[in-house]
């Protein structure tokens, strides 16, 4: 029997705005903060999981802008903050992660609460995230390149790189990059980055460490 | 035997049993020599047997009678109650196969029949006996908060309990004895616990690593941390033409390592007990730009050949960034500024890991432990406990210690550097700076751009103040800054009245300033009130200052000498004698470049330019005697 009475649902503001972490959150928590592209200032998240799901949503082709820990609701007596806001192709997303699915008369609640106000409302599992560790961190690796090098005005190598591309089908990473003075084709490297992130490049991320022999070859 | 099979039924139940070559094979080497030969002849029955000769014709071969030989057959074959059949281990002579059970009757007052097996046979019969007791166990294993802490004494407390609530006759075990089988419960609770305690770790369910070895490389993850060094040293100071040693307290070190090489990135020595962020960012400057050896002054102590940071000469490598930055939750990891450093400079991952889990930044405490080899040659200032034999003793505690800070600074950096050239097992024998070098050269790891890499100081900060002016007019256009006004030309132009400027300042020397607009346009130069502008100071020092003279330590007209008389005579203490060399650090570095000198802009005024000048320009060595001189006029 659902008993929806105790689960009201309350929030102040359903505005997707990360609250800053306070100092007993950070200590209490297996903190980690990092600057993406597609959430603007820094992302904090409060499991590894979670990092490692904002990964994967900068590899989502379909995913223009995320929030972690979007906002605080109140269910019942409970205070609930969902993991994730997502943007995706103009849907309006609620994604919460945990180690087990929420309770079945919490999650129905939510549910109809986040449908009432054009949200759509996910649910997953801790460990069908952590299986796709190593393409999550891959796509971290490559944000973090991307954000350090973000006033790197790289127009021409782009043009270069898919020209490139469009003559040879395929290139590996040391085709566009030189081992030995990588400073000479830094902007190269952060142009194919740059490309790989809009996605008019593509590699395979999901089974090895980005490295010198990755391939990339155009969607086209 | 309880079980109503015989050998035949049991082969027929496990065909595969009928040849012995899938019978689990037992290292001969294992058993008591007097056993082997034995062991041999029942293997050589059975296997004859189950090849389907004759029992008469086995009985005849080996001298034995039919019966033994069924007894053999049956050891082996027929399982016991619900396990599985003893197969190999019933050929070994008089092991046993099966576990011993009480048959008699419990002893009473008037029968006495041993007490073999008894306890085992309690547990089995009395209601609810076992599961209570282990009910006990592994509440206190799984630390619900109900649970009791267990010793033999409690436990064997809780077993009469449950013989009294079971209204045990009184006549009986383990009343006949005067222990009540206090020994027997306390080998059950010893035993008992053990298995449920590996049965909880094997219920984990560990998670399915996805991760493999060739995910190791070079400023993965960087570890930091700090400890206090645990050895007193003293320092020598020049007071009015004498020498005086004074006995420090403890500095801090803070450590930066690399986890997946083991390699020591660079270091920083905070002369306090407590470091602050300036330390914290201090460390990651001197990671970041390149390292050059200190000039050994200390006889016999000699740099390793080859030794040195990745950053130094012969590696170069200063254009690292990090991938994740692990740290504790120490308050200083949490500062804005640190936080801005890594992530937002560095774009670094900040890992703060889980609480309580130090275990986690295993290889930072691993680096500290190697740093206390050399620290611990001294008895120690605190000791493990009041009574501990390293500790310092009483006598030897209130007099100068023999090492210097600069000794102490010169051997930690030998030490440190000489870590980096040690060739280690877990890295294939391979030097950890040769592993870090290699893996910068061979993997594609991130770098950050030449340009930003020069740019990049983590001690240069920025902030927006409102420009101040009053409407009458009295007093010119400033901005407080840390609670000290600043004025300059730059400052004075009526576009700026009542707006914003962005002032970039270096945290070591806070006495000039470099103000924008808050659209990036460089407006000039401002300087501190003139009772701050005698010595450079740091940020961290401005603050302690200030909070000196909130609480009247002082009157706060010539802050920066009454700050420098107040941490002097108090010299005699540890505490303020290490503040003194550090006021003296900071105020001697009036010899260096000031931070904005190089890039001084041609519309700074020729006042401000002045002042720049009097406070940056060559003048003689700093000594305590100018605090007195100043006191005297």
């Amino acid at each position: 029997v659902l008993n929806l009475d105790q689960n009201i649902v309350h929030c102040a503001s359903l505005v997707p705005l990360q609250k800053k972490a306070n100092i007993v959150q950070i200590q209490s928590s297996n903190f980690h903060a990092q600057y993406m592209l597609k959430h603007s200032g820094c992302s904090e998240f409060f499991t590894y999981i979670d990092y490692l799901y904002s990964g994967l949503l900068e590899g989502d082709k379909d995913v223009h802008s995320y929030v972690p820990r979007p906002f605080v609701l109140r269910v019942g007596k409970r205070y609930f903050t969902p993991s994730f806001y997502v943007n995706s192709l103009g849907n309006k997303q609620i994604v919460n992660i945990a180690s087990k699915p929420l309770n079945i008369s919490i999650s129905f609640s939510l549910e109809t609460f986040f449908v009432k106000h054009g949200f759509a409302f996910t649910q997953h599992i801790s460990d069908n995230i952590i299986k796709h560790q190593i393409e999550a961190l891959n796509w971290l690796d490559i944000v973090k390149r991307l954000y350090i090098s973000r006033n790197l005005d790289t127009t021409n190598e782009e043009r270069e790189v898919l020209l490139f591309l469009f003559n040879h089908g395929t290139c590996r990473v040391d085709d566009l990059v030189d081992p030995g003075d990588r400073e000479s084709s830094m902007l190269k490297e952060i142009a194919t980055l740059r490309l790989l992130h809009k996605h008019e490049i593509k590699a395979d991320l999901d089974k090895q460490r980005l490295h010198f022999g990755t391939t990339f070859w155009t969607v086209h | 035997l309880d079980s109503p099979l015989n050998w035949r039924d049991a082969l027929a139940l496990y065909p595969s049993y009928r040849d012995i070559n899938n019978w689990p094979a037992i290292d001969i080497a294992t058993l008591d020599v007097k056993k082997r030969k034995n062991y041999h002849r029942n293997m050589k029955i059975v296997a004859k047997v189950l090849s389907g000769q004759s029992i008469k014709s086995v009985s005849e071969l080996f001298e034995i009678s039919h019966s033994n030989i069924s007894k053999l057959m049956r050891r082996c074959l027929v399982p016991r109650s619900n396990d599985d059949p003893p197969l190999t281990k019933g050929l070994i002579p008089h092991a046993q196969t099966v576990n011993s059970q009480r048959r008699k009757q419990l002893s009473t007052f008037g029968t006495f029949s041993g007490n073999r097996c008894a306890f085992q046979y309690l547990l089995e019969t009395v209601p609810n006996m076992k599961n209570s007791l282990d009910a006990m166990l592994i509440a206190r294993i799984k630390d619900k908060p109900y649970a009791q802490v267990v010793s033999p004494s409690v436990f064997h407390g809780e077993f009469k309990r449950l013989l009294e609530d079971a209204h045990w006759p009184r006549d009986q075990y383990p009343y006949t004895t005067e222990s009540l089988a206090y020994e027997s419960t306390r080998r059950y609770l010893n035993t008992r616990l053990n298995e449920l305690r590996l049965a909880q770790i094997t219920a984990t369910k560990f998670r399915e690593k996805t991760t493999g070895k060739d995910d190791c490389f070079a400023l993965r993850e960087i570890q930091i941390d700090e400890q206090m060094t645990d050895v007193a040293t003293n320092v020598h100071i020049e007071l009015n033409d004498e020498l005086i040693p004074l006995r420090l307290s403890r500095i801090s070190l803070l450590l930066c390592i690399d986890v997946d090489t083991d390699c020591y990135l660079g270091y920083h020595l905070a002369y306090s007990r407590q470091p602050n962020q300036q330390d914290m960012l201090s460390l990651l400057k001197n990671v970041l730009y390149p390292w050059k050896p200190m000039n050994i002054t200390t006889p016999s102590l000699n740099y390793v050949e080859g030794s040195g940071f990745p950053s130094g000469e012969p590696f170069n490598h200063h254009n690292m960034t990090f991938n994740s930055v692990t740290l504790d939750n120490a308050l200083i990891h949490l500062a804005t500024s640190v936080r801005k450093a890594i992530c937002e400079d560095l774009g670094s991952m900040l890992s703060m890991g889980i609480p309580g889990r130090p275990k986690r930044r295993n290889w930072i405490e691993l680096a500290f432990q190697t740093v206390n080899k050399l620290n611990h040659r001294f008895p120690s200032t605190t000791g493990s406990h009041t009574q501990d034999p390293k500790k310092e003793s009483l006598k030897n505690s209130g007099i100068i210690p023999n090492v210097s800070l600069r000794t102490l600074e010169e051997a930690l950096s030998i030490m440190l550097t000489r870590h980096n050239v040690m060739p280690q097992a877990r890295l294939g024998n391979s030097c950890p700076i040769d592993l870090f070098h290699r893996h910068m050269q061979t993997q594609f790891l991130r770098r950050m751009p030449f340009v930003l890499n020069h740019q990049w100081n983590p001690l240069k900060d920025e902030k927006i103040c409102p420009v101040k002016f009053s409407k009458n007019g009295s007093r010119a256009p400033h901005i407080n800054f840390y609670q000290v006004e600043y004025k300059g030309i730059a400052l004075n132009k009526s576009e700026l009245i009542n707006k914003s400027v962005k002032v970039e300042f270096d945290r070591t020397d806070i006495r000039i300033l470099k103000i924008s607009d808050t659209n990036g346009n460089p407006l000039g130069f401002i300087k501190a009130a003139d009772s701050w502008m005698r010595f450079p100071h740091s940020l961290h020092t401005r603050q302690y200052i200030l909070k000196c003279i909130r609480k009247n330590y002082f009157h706060g007209k010539d802050p920066l000498a009454e700050y420098f008389q107040y941490v002097l005579s108090r010299r005699n203490l540890p505490k303020y004698a290490l503040a003194l060399t550090n006021i003296v650090n900071e105020f001697n570095s009036s010899t260096k470049t000031p931070p904005f000198h190089e890039s001084s802009p041609e519309n700074v005024s020729e006042r401000d330019n002045k002042i720049i000048k009097i406070s940056s320009g060559p003048c003689p060595e700093w000594s305590v005697d100018w605090v007195n001189q100043n006191e005297n006029k």
